[in-house]
């Protein structure tokens, strides 16, 4: 065959695999948005994941009943009921010195009922005051998101400078040698170790005998070492992308070592730095195996960095959660376009900082 | 540049934990219970939960399911303040000072596909045949000719514990290789729901119309039949825990659990009440 | 004025000279002696930086020592002391039973294997090639949006992929096969391909990428066509680059777990003997049991991550050998 026909057919391979590959994106991208855009809505993203029953105290004069309770104002009370599509009584207004405002629960703390809540029961309990059941209606990411964001801030200030000092030192330090093959065999088997083991490692080393507990804690110190391959091997790309005329140059002006790296060779590796960065940020997004083991699967924002009440649930957990447990693909496909969006807006931004940083540097 | 987005990040972090500290300062008298262990209770254990928080406005409840086996070996570990399971405690389990306290029963259901019209019963010899490999065509068993897809659950399940102890599926040989293990009665559900040919066992919380479920030696799997006896599928669900890691609030919700109030929640969730 | 007095004067500015001078001299010593005090000030200073960066490379590697000694500990004890389980049952068994004490991984293995081999053979030309699209011949439209598509396939969580398995794939391959269940070796395998793609693609497309301009210029120059410049000239360039995306590939690949879970079917025995078979990779037998295993069996689940250590270390020694004779060239 001759010449031009076997490059016109390895290029119809070249471009059917590129298709391939943006089928593949279509596919899954399409699939999560069919499958979970029925599931978003504002107070998906904006409540907490469990519902909060609650009864409180409101100081009204009612001779109201549940029984009595239907859709419509309630003048003592101050609110407007309605049934809602699941034969609950939701309240859909509610007054501005409405007295549930200033509703109490059972331990005497204040407890203002919202717009939004659902009316469960009601029991007038003397000539002044009366006990209402609320429930709160959950069903919302938004101690999964805050979870995330902590475990992602948590995650990179551990491992991006160590990450960035070791590929530094790998690069500009390290003669081809002994030690560089060893930490190089080390990098390279810690990228290859399966998250899961790490989420075994991590379960018995820092839940149990730190003592961490399920902790974000653990799972962010589980996570940095899952990271430090990525950032290192590109952080180290880019280093040895940097011509040598670069430091040599800089060497040859009188600069220590130090210097060369500090202002001439890591203002150039920025972008690949900024690469490695939203890779690993993008890993701990989507990180599950090695999470379930060491930060919980509790849908609530963690309240301390480790011990009890540190638990909490990413994104990814509760998706998978919800997937194993409930079989609620629709909830799951809604966190997962929360997902989607949230890497998509990481891209864009490494790129637009790329780019600035870029042009700073040609000015 | 790296080092202003290192600061921030570290600014932002400090006030985000700052945050965090001051609202738990606000709540500083919660007392979390930590409850882990079977999925199959979720449904009961979830109502129970919601209501007891309420009436006691200062705990927390966290509820993990990780399956029976799970939780009882939390409990052991100390890593649980109560641990649920859907099956008894197994002998080598069983401990001197390790309490436990049956709050509901509950049965299992066979499931088939709702396409499955032909097969309305099945024997617990035909079930452990089935989940063993002996049988392995519908039509042995007065469906259609086609394969059978099994569905078993994880080692942890205690609904698996429970199925395989009351069909007697040791001594037909265990369970065999063509038999999925799918987590949790959710996947259990759907995939049976998925599946014109599959067979499935779940708690019987999570039957609903896409799945039908098939009568035992020719007993409808409804509660009361559960209630009586008559349905030979049934198993208790327990509480395990420790009396001094179980915390006093954990008592309470012991208690709750067993009173009439939180019987309701078993009644609501089509469970059988222990009385 | 007399002798005395004179000579009193000249011996006092000699002093004073010789003060000065002298001073003057130590002057410029301390200033010699500041410098040399500043300069190794400063070396000390670089010594330590030095040493930090070394400490912070050698994280990783105390991190690797620590995970393997920990996991072989757990998981090599079993098999030795009194009441051991024979390790050859143990990697040649295909049952696993903990309630009837017995470990077999065979199976595992096997499928582990094979459905990371299949995930390689389709994923790797594929990546491959379609980094080779987005370096050398897409128009610069196109690398517009594919190379942010790509990133973003890179970003996507492993637990969407196996929605997208379970919602669809699972769905779809239950209506060719033979068999009753859609739960497959052929399920894994896609999602695994799928998984791996955007790995192999990116770090492809840098290592290319990073092949100097001249080396193209040369060839084109000397005559070749584009694709021959392509094949023969900037992949082999790029080679150690692109070995590394194939190791994190085969890494990822082997060592997934959320994504496969759902759609594998994970049988308690059973080698797999086609690609509609029911398979339960090394992970997720790990995953599904660790929480709640204690004693020999979660003993079993560490030896089940020994086995899954070993072949990654198998793979990554041939790699890096071949990386290295690559390199070297």
């Amino acid at each position: 065959m001759s010449r031009k026909g076997k490059d016109n057919i390895v290029k119809g391979a070249i471009y059917a695999s590129a298709g391939f590959t943006v089928f593949v994106l279509i596919a899954i991208i399409g699939f999560v948005l069919v499958k979970g855009l029925p599931g978003i809505s504002i107070s998906f993203l904006t409540r907490n994941y469990e519902n909060k029953t609650t009864y409180v105290t409101v100081t009204a004069v009612t001779n109201l009943y549940t029984e009595d309770l239907q859709t419509g104002y309630i003048d003592p009370l101050g609110i407007t009921l309605k049934v809602n599509e699941d034969g609950k009584l939701e309240i859909t207004g509610i007054d501005k010195d409405s007295p549930c405002k200033d509703a109490l629960n059972l331990k005497g703390i204040s407890y203002p009922v919202k717009k939004g809540d659902l009316v469960a029961s009601v029991t007038p309990l003397n000539d002044t005051t009366m006990k209402m059941k609320v429930v709160r209606p959950g069903g919302g990411i938004v101690p999964m998101i805050v979870t995330t964001l902590y475990m992602i801030l948590l995650s990179l200030i551990i491992a991006a400078p160590i990450g960035i000092l070791s590929a530094i030192f790998l690069i500009e330090y390290a003669k081809p040698g002994k030690l560089r093959n060893i930490i190089h065999f080390a990098i390279e088997n810690l990228a290859g170790i399966p998250s899961i083991i790490y989420g075994l490692f991590g379960s018995l080393f820092f839940v149990k005998l730190c003592q961490l507990k399920y902790s974000i804690l653990a799972g962010a110190l589980t996570l940095s070492i899952i990271l430090l391959p990525t950032i290192i091997t590109t952080t180290e790309e880019t280093l040895k992308a940097i011509p040598k005329s670069y430091r040599e140059s800089s060497l040859g002006l009188g600069a220590t070592k130090l210097q060369t790296i500090r202002r001439v060779v890591l203002p150039n590796a920025l972008s690949g730095i900024l690469v490695a960065v939203i890779l690993s940020v993008g890993r701990i997004v989507g990180e599950s195996a090695a999470l379930l083991l060491t930060a919980g699967t509790v849908a609530q924002i963690p309240k301390a960095l480790f011990g009890n009440s540190a638990s909490g649930a990413t994104l990814t957990i509760k998706m998978y959660t919800l997937m194993k447990e409930e079989n609620d693909l629709t909830t799951a496909c809604a966190i997962g376009i929360v997902l989607l969006v949230i890497i998509i807006v990481l891209n864009f931004a490494s790129k637009t900082v790329t780019k600035k940083l870029l042009s700073r540097k040609s000015a | 540049m790296k080092k202003a987005i290192a600061l921030s990040m570290i600014v932002i972090f400090a006030v985000g934990i700052t945050a965090c500290r001051s609202n738990s300062a606000n709540s500083a008298e919660v007392e979390t219970i930590v409850i882990t262990g079977s999925t199959s209770v979720e449904k009961i254990l979830n109502e129970m939960k919601d209501e007891f928080q309420a009436l006691n406005p200062d705990v927390v409840i966290e509820y993990t399911g990780s399956g029976s086996s799970a939780g009882i070996t939390d409990t052991k570990a100390g890593t649980n303040n109560i641990g649920a399971s859907s099956r008894e405690l197994k002998n080598e389990e069983k401990e001197d000072t390790l309490k436990s306290e049956v709050f509901a029963f509950e049965g299992i259901a066979v499931i088939v596909h709702p396409s499955n019209q032909t097969v309305s019963n099945i024997t617990e010899e035909q079930l452990a045949d089935i989940y063993t490999g002996n049988i392995t065509n519908w039509s042995e068993v007065g469906g259609r000719d086609h394969e059978i897809f099994v569905i078993s659950r994880e080692e942890s399940s205690g609904t698996k514990s429970a199925f395989e102890e009351l069909v007697k599926l040791g001594d037909a040989g265990g369970l065999g290789g063509n038999a999925a293990v799918l987590e949790g009665n959710g996947p259990v559900q759907a995939a049976v729901a998925g599946n014109e040919n599959a067979i499935g066992y779940v708690s019987f919380s999570y039957i609903n119309d896409t799945v039908k479920p098939l009568r035992v030696e020719g007993i409808e799997p409804t509660v009361e039949q559960a209630r009586s006896g008559n349905y030979p599928l049934s198993r208790p669900f327990i509480f395990c825990y420790y009396d001094d890691k179980v915390t006093k609030a954990g008592k309470a919700f012991l208690e709750y659990a067993v009173s009439e109030e939180g019987q309701e929640a078993v009644e609501h969730q089509n469970g059988i009440r222990i009385d | 004025m007399n002798i005395r007095t004179v000579s009193a004067l000249i011996s006092t500015v000699l002093h004073y000279y010789n003060t000065y001078t002298r001073l003057y001299y130590i002057g410029i010593c301390r200033k010699g002696l500041l410098k040399m005090v500043r300069n190794r000030k400063r070396e000390l200073y670089e010594k330590i930086v030095e040493t930090i960066f070394l400490l912070c490379a050698l994280v990783g590697v105390i991190s690797v020592i620590a995970i393997i000694i920990f996991v072989f500990y757990k998981g090599l004890h079993p098999f030795f002391g009194t009441d051991a389980y024979s390790f050859w049952d143990f990697i040649s068994g295909t049952r696993w039973a903990p309630g009837s004490d017995t470990y077999g991984v065979f199976y595992m293995i096997a499928a582990s294997v094979l459905a990371t081999a299949g995930a390689m053979v389709v994923g790797v030309p594929i990546g491959v090639l379609t980094a080779v699209f987005i370096a050398e011949l897409a128009p610069k439209r196109a690398v517009k949006w594919m190379r942010p598509a790509v990133e973003l396939l890179a970003g996507i969580p492993s637990v969407l992929y196996g929605a997208f398995g379970l919602g669809i794939i699972v769905p779809m391959i239950q209506v060719i096969s033979p068999r009753a269940h859609g739960h497959s070796l052929l399920a894994v395998i896609i999602v695994l391909t799928v998984m791996v793609l955007p790995t192999i693609i990116t770090l492809s497309e840098s290592a290319i990428r990073a092949v100097p301009k001249s080396y193209r210029e040369a060839s084109l120059g000397m005559g070749a066509t584009q694709i021959q410049t392509i094949f023969k000239v900037v992949l082999p360039a790029a080679r150690s680059g692109i070995l590394s995306a194939l190791v994190l590939g085969i890494g990822r690949a082997i060592g997934e777990t959320m994504a496969v879970m759902m759609i594998a079917g994970n049988p308690v025995q059973g080698i797999p003997n086609s690609i509609w078979s029911m398979v339960r990779p090394l992970t997720t037998n790990i995953a599904m049991e660790m929480s709640y295993s204690s004693g020999r069996q979660q003993e079993m689940l560490f030896a089940t991550g020994v086995i899954l250590f070993l072949f990654i270390m198998i793979v990554n020694l041939t790699l890096l050998r071949i990386t290295h004779k690559a390199g070297e060239k």
